[in-house]
């Protein structure tokens, strides 16, 4: 499935930036090449957050969330799990657009790292299907985190898509190589802001997992979708204390 | 909206969340809103007209000046008043008479029992506030609901009128036939009192009693009398027990004895001069022979005396009169005894005569009474039928009677649920009904659709409630449902108002 990558603008991009190629390698993310961005069109069409968007209320959504986790971050970059309450919650493109709403800020920037190995959504933001991803990553040693980073059509967003070992699962996701690698992620950069799109927590193991990798996390939650039983649990089973909150999907 | 430079958060109401879903289901809704709205119009289609023709009764009630009758002709109080008049309105004969007087085509097809149900159940009658009648007369037929209430009305009013001279006519006869009767009562009763008094023959009880007083006063001398006269009586005989009936003979012996002596005497003496062989001392001695033989006779055992006669000298004088005088008392002291008896019985008869009068006199006192009542029930009677002859010529006055105080209004619309109403609720129903629906299903679903529920039952904070995101496509998509249902609409709405109009103009 992550294969599968609809080229909805004609234009091509090159996706993969090699970070220990380019010549500025050690710079900040600010000064990383863009390699083309998307236009206002094709933001809309995949329901990404912009500045020059029309539909303000969603943008103000998306800002008053982000000022509310950088404010229980501290200043700091941080790790923050996303995931749901039910399937089809738009987690995904809630994911999506919290990165890009913190990319909006021209010092920071957002790592967006598919970790849904069910319901993969990251493609979209790619306009070539990516060799490598988090799944190969973790499961071949010779891969380096830079090889798995793809630029995406919005500037200071990358991504990690999900990989093609989608076979993996919950196991390695627990393994210390994939905490190893959180870790560096966090590390590398400190105007970095790690975004992991984790499948719905209803169904899978993976929520429980990677909430303990997290800083902290959010929970999406589908309108008019789940009972207030389900968001109980739900709640129950992140943690109080690793849970930044909830967004409420319309 | 997008220059407000810090809007509030978006967070929609309830409201908001309703309008939301009615536009995802916005097909179902516009379906159900044609379903709705057509239907309605539909009824309103069906719906069976009814016109109602009204008619207002004033009430007279004269209080009748005088009653009647008493308790007959009372006033009607009034709530009884319409009631009354309910009857009388509903009363099978007068729809009867409705029924008949109507022209042919409206009662056909139905026995006479049916059209009276149905004409009662079209008539209402009720009061107003101004203590009217109000009669009305509701069938889907304008000139129907006028004519017949007009019919109805007049057989009504024509009725009680007529109603009410017959009754004064009854009372009439009435209080006529009463006097009559009581009239004959009454000469009956004095009849009777009469025959009582000419059959009375005992007299007053004072008469009587005063006699029996003189015939006790009598008794009781009487009794004196008689003791005295008994122990007179009783003395007499006393006196007469000691006395000889006769003077007493000599016993025979002592007879023969003292002849024996004195014939002895005779003899000695004789002997003393004469001697033996005298004839007289012959005869003496032989007298004593005689008489010893007799006396031995006598003196033996076996005598029978013979029996004494005795001879009215022998009577002894005293005890003759004697005799005589009680004789004389005890005829007196019987007569006497007889005389006390016949008064002991006139004084039975007396007493009984007293209490025959006793009774006689509660009868007569009954009798008396009873003619005293008639007599006056009687004048009573009299003065009323007076009084009702005069009521039957001034025509019955008295009592209730009917005037139309308002006449008759053609009716001008069909009351009830009118065709427009139902036109405008139609639409107004399919708006109304899904949106209550879907608030109801919001409501009772447990899904959660709005922030508030969310923070509560989370017990975490909500960071943002982040609203619908379209892409253009999505956006075209809705502007084509839009259209499409927009074109769905308006032919509903032109189908709606064509069943509309062509229902106005009767061609449905």
């Amino acid at each position: 499935m992550g294969k599968k990558n609809k080229s909805i603008s004609g234009v091509r991009r090159p996706q993969v930036i090699d970070m220990y190629k380019s010549k500025d390698a050690s710079s900040k993310i600010a000064n990383m090449a863009e390699l083309g961005s998307m236009s206002a069109d094709e933001l809309s069409d995949r329901k990404i957050v912009h500045s020059g968007m029309p539909n303000k209320e969603a943008l103000y959504a998306f800002r008053e969330i982000r000022t509310q986790l950088l404010k229980k971050a501290n200043g700091r970059n941080f790790v923050l799990m996303v995931t749901s309450v039910v399937p089809n919650a738009g987690a995904t493109l809630m994911t999506t657009n919290l990165g890009a709403v913190l990319a909006l800020d021209k010092t920071k920037t957002a790592l967006l790292v598919d970790c849904n190995l069910y319901n993969p959504g990251m493609g979209s933001l790619l306009d070539v299907a990516p060799d490598y991803g988090l799944t190969d990553y973790l499961t071949e040693d010779n891969l380096d985190i830079n090889d798995i980073i793809y630029a995406t059509g919005i500037p200071r967003l990358r991504v990690i898509p999900v990989g093609t070992q989608l076979e993996v699962g919950a196991e390695y996701f627990s393994s210390g190589r994939m905490s190893q690698f959180v870790e560096d992620l966090k590390l590398r950069y400190p105007d970095r802001y790690i975004l992991l799109d984790v499948p719905p927590i209803e169904f899978w193991a993976e929520a429980r997992i990677l909430a303990e990798l997290s800083d902290f996390s959010v929970l999406i939650v589908p309108y008019g979708k789940a009972t207030e039983a389900k968001v109980e649990a739900a709640v129950e089973a992140i943690g109080k204390d690793k849970l930044a909150g909830l967004i409420f999907n319309h | 909206m997008s220059s407000k430079p810090s809007p509030a958060p978006y967070n929609p109401s309830i409201r908001q969340v309703i309008l939301k879903e009615a536009i995802g289901m916005k097909s179902w809704i516009a379906l159900l809103f044609a379903v709705i709205c057509l239907t309605v119009l539909g009824v309103g289609t069906l719906y069976p007209k009814k016109f109602t023709a009204v008619i207002t009764l004033d009430v007279e009630q004269k209080p009748a000046s005088e009653q009647l009758v008493p308790g007959q002709e009372a006033l009607v109080d009034k709530s009884e008043r319409l009631r009354v008049v309910k009857e009388a309105i509903k009363s099978p004969q007068l729809l009867r008479e409705l029924l008949l007087s109507l022209p042919e085509e409206t009662s056909e097809g139905m026995d006479v029992k049916q059209g009276i149900r149905k004409l009662s159940q079209s008539i209402e009658v009720s009061e107003t506030e101004n203590n009217k009648i109000r009669i009305a007369y509701s069938s889907p037929d304008r000139s129907e609901s006028y004519n017949n209430l007009v019919k109805l009305v007049e057989l009504f009013v024509d009725g009680s009128e007529k109603s009410r001279k017959q009754k004064a006519r009854d009372i009439y006869e009435f209080a006529k036939n009463q006097a009559n009767d009581y009239k004959k009562q009454l000469r009956e009763a004095e009849i009777e009192i009469h025959k009582y008094n000419t059959k009375d023959l005992d007299g007053t009880p004072a008469e009587v009693k005063k006699r029996i007083a003189d015939y006790r006063a009598e008794v009781k001398k009487a009794t004196l009398t008689i003791d005295s006269q008994q122990a007179r009586v009783a003395s007499l005989e006393k006196q007469i027990s000691r006395e000889k009936k006769y003077r007493d003979k000599p016993d025979i012996s002592e007879t023969l004895l003292a002849q024996l002596s004195d014939t002895q005497s005779r003899l000695d003496s004789l002997r003393s001069t004469y001697t033996e062989d005298y004839p007289d001392v012959i005869g003496l001695k032989r007298k004593i022979a005689s008489l010893k033989e007799e006396l031995q006779r006598v003196t033996s055992p076996g005598y029978v005396p013979e029996p004494q006669t005795h001879s009215i000298e022998d009577l002894n004088p005293v005890y003759e009169t004697l005799r005589k005088r009680i004789a004389s008392e005890n005829a007196e002291l019987i007569a006497k005894k007889k005389l006390l008896e016949r008064t002991n019985t006139l004084i039975a008869e007396d007493l009984k005569r007293l209490d025959r009068i006793a009774e006689k006199q509660v009868s007569l006192a009954e009798l008396s009474r009873d003619y005293e009542e008639t007599k006056s029930v009687y004048q009573e009677m009299l003065a009323r039928k007076e009084k009702a002859r005069v009521s039957l010529k001034k025509g019955g006055e008295g009592g209730t009677s009917y005037r139309v105080y308002e006449s008759a209004r053609f009716p001008s619309g069909p009351d009830g649920l009118r065709f427009s109403q139902f036109f405008i609720a139609g639409p107004l129903l399919g708006i109304l009904i899904p949106l209550l629906l879907l608030a109801g299903y919001i409501r009772f679903d447990p899904r959660i659709r709005t922030a508030k529920t969310l923070e509560r039952c989370a017990g975490v904070p909500v960071l943002g409630v982040v609203p619908h995101l379209s892409t253009p496509l999505t956006k075209r998509v809705m502007r084509s449902d839009v259209i499409l249902l927009s074109v769905f609409l308006g032919i509903v709405l032109v189908a709606y108002l064509s069943i509309a109009y062509a229902y106005q103009e009767g061609m449905l």
